[in-house]
């Protein structure tokens, strides 16, 4: 018994190692689920493998033959096992399509409860305002602000508009019952805040204001009474109307985008002289004319100028000496710009069915 | 201001023609590059040449139709002349308007024909009736009329039949709507809108009034005086500071009636009613040369005397409107240090000077004889005058600008010349003149090429300087000083370092030498100047402010609150309805009762908002403001202003939670250094350290952050009054270092009635921006320990008037030296507690720095935690 086991036929060894091999490769591709190729594991690479049992059969091969017969059974069992990790990923991978599927897209939708407000927001002309701030602050200008409530010399005298100069009524202001009559009112520019700053400082003045004004105008789709603006304000040596109109440009190109581009016409403010609108390239049809421009191609944006001698003499800056650039326009009308919203008095109802959108 | 192609035409040849569009849109372009917005413009006696004049025979009403009628016109039928005379032809229109009778002229557009706007005449079924064309309004054949409905014509029985443009003798025309600006007089005139053109095209100026040497007026002489006897009328000035000079023309064998037709037209354009020859013709001057003038009826003037005065207080005058005038009045608010200037006769006024005449001497029919007045008034008297009495018009609009002091001469020839064309009669210019009270003076600027370039940023030799303002009026001459010799240097050639620039009389907008550099810069084209970008010499920066209110509402929206802008205004009574204590400042004159008075907290307008949502079925209404408030509480001038964040939470799970919450987000996220909340209850303002001094922010530039203005603090008084506005048992202060930053809680039940919330809902918080920005931050160090934690748990039950936060105190009091995080997770009130007890429940965790805490350390620290705070507040372990 002992002799004849030691006499294996090295061919029938080998027969048996590739009817073993054939016999492992396809009970692997039958399998359809990782359940079922898992259970399989130590019959196919474990220990109970038909090729693992043949490996004890080696040894009643003659000596010559060992060698190259457990080579031939080394890379059946290479061959299995590569076979299986192929399944295995493979019916891995069709196991987790399968998986029990959660549409995820319902928590999103959920969130969009009309009522059962989950987010929180800025109010666009925030947005707005802190965009320009960022622009201008970029550009070497620095934020400032100022009071609300005015006296008429910061709001009114101190920018060339003495009383009864016929541009007050350019200004429909708001005064208050405090003090004299007519001397303290809400801002209607945050031009005063120009004067507080050349009071103050000394130049070079590099500088925006931002902040909320306040017009006695009945309100409508164009106009609030209370309203935002933002000022700049510039003095130094040597500056010109072209740097004036070199900035508005920059600023117009930084903030609309390289094709909006801003132009100056003549126009009359009381603190600048020269004094211009400027214009920038219609943002609805790029300047090709719509209704939105009249179809001039322009949208009136805000008022600008070199800042007048008596403005100076006032804050006590000598005007041989230095000179300077104002500019200004409305955030609010932006706002309303950016977002094609029809009323502009929508922007003060806090509903929070619009605050949303935003 | 209207201004029409033509009538610019009659002062400068602009190469500018009706049909040629592109010429249209460069001269719309030119207008807007000087300055004068063209609002709008509009085609004139363009594509109407098919429109005929028509006769009504008969008007019938249709049959169910009670809109419109059946009318029956006569058209002739036009032959060849060689020809029998024209064949009366009738047809049937159909037509909506009321206002014409039988006999009227009206125009007619024929089958076939096109209105100005494209519509197409077809033959039309209405009713059953069929209408053979159209009878027009002046509106849908592009003229000017004061009817509503058909345009009626002033024609005759000849001009049947005939082309409405042939009979009237219409020209095509363009009309341009300028919006002109404040400071320029001139620019209210076609002449000086011309002048601008004139410039800016580089074609000479040239007026329609040949001045020079053809004044066919007799007698039109100045003298330098406030008196003067003219033939029929003796004129006194007797106020010269208000009345410069004052011109007059008295004009006889007037026969009144209507003006031409294109006068009418102009005027109707410019949104002036026609009226006669006399009033037209005025009101035809002022539209064309800017100057306003008055004309009288001569006859009715007493004691044949005018007098230029001040009214007396309390005078009245019917002024053409119809409508009594209270004179010299004293109006709250508008200074008054001068009267009311009136023109008045031997008895009673009979003008209000530059507004608007008297009705007591108003042109009629039967006028025969008048008194044409073209004065100058005082810019200022006029504009308050006007604001005074409520009452403005082209006129008053002219003379608060300036008009020009020197116009009067030509407005006054102007005036006879377009009267003798207008007049069916052969009017008789009895006598004329100016008075002038003060004599003019031309007013002359130094101008400094070299500041030209310091200015506009552009280089330009005298010549170019004088080619670009001169035709505007503007007189370029070297400075005399400059030429050494009395020879005559040629300005072309040289340069110079001062130019003298005399400035046209019709220009007081121009006094500087700065207006001049304005007025070059306007010829010269601001698109013509390069455009430069400056390069600021430092770093830009937001200031610390803005800084700290960005941080707060980007963290505020983290929290899920909606970002509000309720208005600076309320309505007055309403802060203290809902005790907000101190004096209301108010507008004083406000747009709505319901913005009138400034707010002195942001809660009211907050709780509107979170009422306007709440109505729209909204839940989790979390809503938060920055914005400034006022206080009077110092009879301060003006009052002092604070910027406060105030945030309303309402109808969430636990609203009041909601802004507990936030407000310790904002405080641990700023690392405010020792922060304490104090119920209000246990509030005492004096036990605090002080800190009801104002504080100024001193105008110096600190950090590159600029602040050019001062900001109060509150008092403790204030303090007090502040937490009124909440619910007394549910409000706390927030202080940090001793320091009220602002009050959290629930609002006052006021709030329920007066803004419709209910405040159990609701929870509330307001914080004082400028205390946060000057609070004292904690000196972070930062150390963690490599060991790990322990976690335990210890209530206690103590008596209700224990704070939490006193106790968790104690609590941490006794970890010093340990890395220890103490807080409460649950509150019990009931039984078995007595009534006036309470179990606070806090996890405490630890670890040491240097070593694992042992066992026993950890027993001991529990021991030594009960003991204290049994000793401290009477507190046991539960
Ligand atoms: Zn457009």
């Amino acid at each position: 018994m002992e002799q004849s086991e030691k006499t294996i036929n090295p061919m029938d060894l080998i027969k048996k190692i590739e009817v073993a091999l054939n016999d492992s490769l396809e009970t692997i591709s039958k399998c359809v689920s990782i359940n079922e190729l898992n259970s399989l594991t130590v019959m196919t690479v474990g220990k109970k493998s038909q090729l693992i049992e043949l490996r004890s059969q080696l040894k009643n091969v003659e000596v010559s033959a060992r060698k190259e017969i457990g080579k031939v059974l080394t890379d059946a069992l290479e061959k299995v096992e590569e076979t299986f990790k192929l399944k295995q990923s493979e019916l891995n991978l069709i196991a987790e399509q399968n998986y029990d599927r959660n549409d995820l897209t319902e928590f999103w939708a959920k969130l969009d409860n009309t009522y059962k407000v989950k987010t929180g927001g800025l109010h666009p002309v925030t947005e707005a305002q802190w965009d320009l701030e960022e622009i201008f602050i970029s550009m070497g200008f620095s934020v400032t602000d100022g009071p609300e409530v005015e006296t008429d010399w910061y709001n009114f005298e101190a920018l060339n508009i003495p009383k009864d100069h016929p541009a007050r009524g350019m200004w429909d202001t708001f005064y208050l019952e405090s003090g004299v009559p007519e001397t303290v009112l809400m801002r209607t520019h945050t031009s005063p805040v120009q004067i507080r700053v050349m009071k103050c400082y000394s130049p070079p003045i590099y500088t925006v204001m931002p902040g909320r004004c306040f017009r006695r105008d009945t309100p409508d789709a164009r106009h609030l009474a209370t309203f935002h603006q933002i000022e700049g304000l510039v003095v130094d040596k040597g500056i010109t109307f072209a740097h004036l109109a070199g900035t508005i440009e920059k600023f117009t190109t930084s903030y609309f985008g390289p094709n909006i581009h801003a132009r100056l016409r003549p126009a009359y403010f009381p603190f600048t002289e020269p004094s211009a609108e400027f214009e920038i390239t219609c943002t609805v049809c790029s300047g090709v004319g719509c209704r939105t421009c009249s179809m001039t191609g322009w949208i009136e944006l805000g008022g600008c100028g070199m800042v007048d001698p008596e403005v100076f003499f006032a804050v006590g800056i000598n005007p041989e000496e230095w000179s300077g650039f104002a500019f200004g326009f409305g955030i609010d009308r932006l706002v309303q710009m950016k977002y094609s919203l029809n009323d502009m008095r929508d922007l003060i109802e806090n509903d929070l069915r619009l605050l949303r959108q935003f | 201001m209207i201004v029409t192609l033509n009538w610019l035409k009659e002062f400068v040849d602009l190469p500018i023609t009706v049909t040629d569009n592109n010429s249209v849109i460069d001269l719309v372009e030119v207008f807007n590059s000087l300055g004068l917005v063209v609002e709008k413009y509009s085609y004139y006696g363009v594509g109407i040449d098919s429109i005929l004049i028509c006769k009504v025979l008969n008007i019938a009403p249709i049959k169910d139709a009670d809109k419109i009628r059946l009318a029956t016109v006569e058209l002739a039928e036009q032959k060849p002349a060689e020809q029998k005379p024209a064949e009366q032809k009738t047809v049937e229109v159909v037509c909506g308007a009321w206002n014409f009778n039988i006999g009227d002229f009206v125009p007619y557009a024929p089958i076939g024909s096109a209105l100005p706007n494209g519509l197409e005449i077809k033959e039309r079924k209405m009713r059953g009736q069929v209408s053979c064309g159209m009878l027009c309004s002046a509106t849908e054949i592009g003229l000017f009329s004061d009817q509503n409905g058909l345009m009626l014509l002033d024609v005759t029985d000849q001009d049947i039949g005939r082309s409405i443009v042939e009979v009237l003798n219409i020209t095509p025309d363009i009309i341009f709507n300028i919006e002109t600006e404040g400071n320029r007089p001139d620019a209210l005139s076609v002449i000086g809108i011309a002048r601008d053109l004139a410039a800016k095209y580089r074609i000479p100026f040239k007026d329609n009034l040949p001045l020079d040497g053809e004044l066919t007026v007799e007698n039109l002489n100045e003298t330098l005086s406030s008196k003067a006897n003219f033939d029929e009328i003796s004129v006194v000035i007797e106020d010269p500071d208000m009345c410069k000079a004052f011109g007059m023309v008295e004009i006889s064998n007037v026969k009144v009636g209507p003006s031409n037709f294109l006068i009418q037209q102009r005027l109707l354009a410019s949104n002036m009613r026609p009226l006669n020859n006399v009033v037209d013709i005025s009101n035809y001057l002022m539209l064309e040369r800017g100057q306003p003038s008055h004309p009288y009826n001569m006859d009715l003037i007493n004691d044949r005397m005018i007098r230029v005065r001040i009214a007396s207080e309390g005078e009245t005058i019917e002024t053409l409107d119809s409508k009594s005038r209270l004179l010299g009045k004293q109006v709250p608010g508008i200074s008054s240090d001068t009267g009311d200037l009136v023109i008045s006769d031997g008895r009673n006024a009979i003008g209000i000077a530059g507004i608007m005449g008297g009705s007591s001497t108003e042109i009629d029919d039967k006028t025969e004889n008048i008194v044409l007045e073209v004065a100058n008034f005082n810019p200022i008297a006029i504009a308050r005058t006007s604001k005074r009495l409520g009452l403005s018009s082209e006129a008053s609009k002219r003379f608060e600008r300036g008009v020009d002091p020197l116009g009067i001469d030509a407005s006054i020839v102007r005036y006879v010349r377009l009267l003798e064309k207008n007049s069916s009669s052969d009017i008789c210019v009895k006598s004329s003149g100016i008075l002038r009270s003060t004599a003019f003076e031309k007013v002359k600027v130094m101008l400094r090429p070299k500041r030209i370039k310091e200015i506009l940023g552009i280089e330009l030799t005298c010549k170019e300087v004088k080619d670009l303002i001169e035709p505007l009026g503007f007189k370029v001459k070297l400075d005399v000083s400059e030429t050494n010799s009395t020879e005559r240097v040629d300005i072309d050639n040289v340069s110079a370092d001062i130019l003298d620039v005399e400035i046209p009389s019709f220009r007081p907008d121009s006094e500087r030498e700065i207006d001049i550099i304005e007025e070059i810069a306007r010829v010269y084209g601001y698109e013509t100047i390069p455009k430069v970008f400056v390069r600021p010499p430092e770093i830009g920066y937001n200031f610390d402010l803005n800084k700290l209110i960005k941080q707060i509402k980007y963290f505020m929206v983290s929290q899920n609150f909606y970002e509000c802008w309720t208005p600076t205004f309320l309505p007055i009574g309403i802060q203290e309805k809902v005790n907000i204590f101190g004096k209301e400042i108010r507008l004083s004159r406000p747009l709505a009762k319901e913005e009138a008075v400034l707010r002195m907290s942001l809660a009211p307008g907050l709780a509107k908002v979170a009422e306007h949502n709440d109505k729209r079925k909204f839940t989790n209404i979390n809503l938060f403001e920055v914005g400034h408030v006022f206080k009077d509480y110092k009879e301060e001038t003006p009052p002092v202003e604070l910027v406060k964040l105030g945030a309303i939470s309402y109808k969430n799970q636990n609203s009041l939670e909601n802004v507990v919450e936030a407000i310790y987000g904002i405080v641990n996220m700023l690392k405010l250094k020792d922060v304490e909340i104090v119920n209000s209850w246990e509030y005492n303002p004096d036990s605090q350290t002080e800190f009801d001094s104002t504080y100024d922010f001193e105008p110096e530039l600190q950090n590159h952050t600029w602040m050019p203005f001062s900001l109060s603090r509150f008092t403790s008084e204030e303090l007090l009054n502040t937490s009124k506005t909440f619910k007394s048992g549910t409000a706390a202060y927030i202080l940090s270092s001793g320091k009220p930053l602002g009050l959290f809680g629930q609002l006052s039940n006021k709030y329920d009635d007066v803004f419709g919330i209910s405040t159990e809902a609701c929870g509330y918080f307001e914080l004082d921006l400028l205390e946060l920005l000057n609070a004292d931050r904690k000196i972070i160090r930062v150390s963690n320990s490599k060991y790990p934690d322990t976690e335990f748990d210890l209530a206690f039950i103590v008596d209700s008037s224990v704070n939490a936060l006193t106790l968790k105190d104690e609590i941490e009091s006794v970890l010093e030296g340990y890395i220890s995080y103490v807080w409460l997770f649950d509150v019990y009130r009931g039984v078995p507690l007595a009534s006036n007890e309470k179990s606070l429940a806090f996890k405490i965790r630890a670890s040491n720095p240097s070593s694992t805490l042992s066992e026993e350390e950890i027993s001991n620290l529990r021991n030594k935690i009960i003991q204290e705070v049994s000793v401290s507040l009477d507190a046991r372990l539960r």
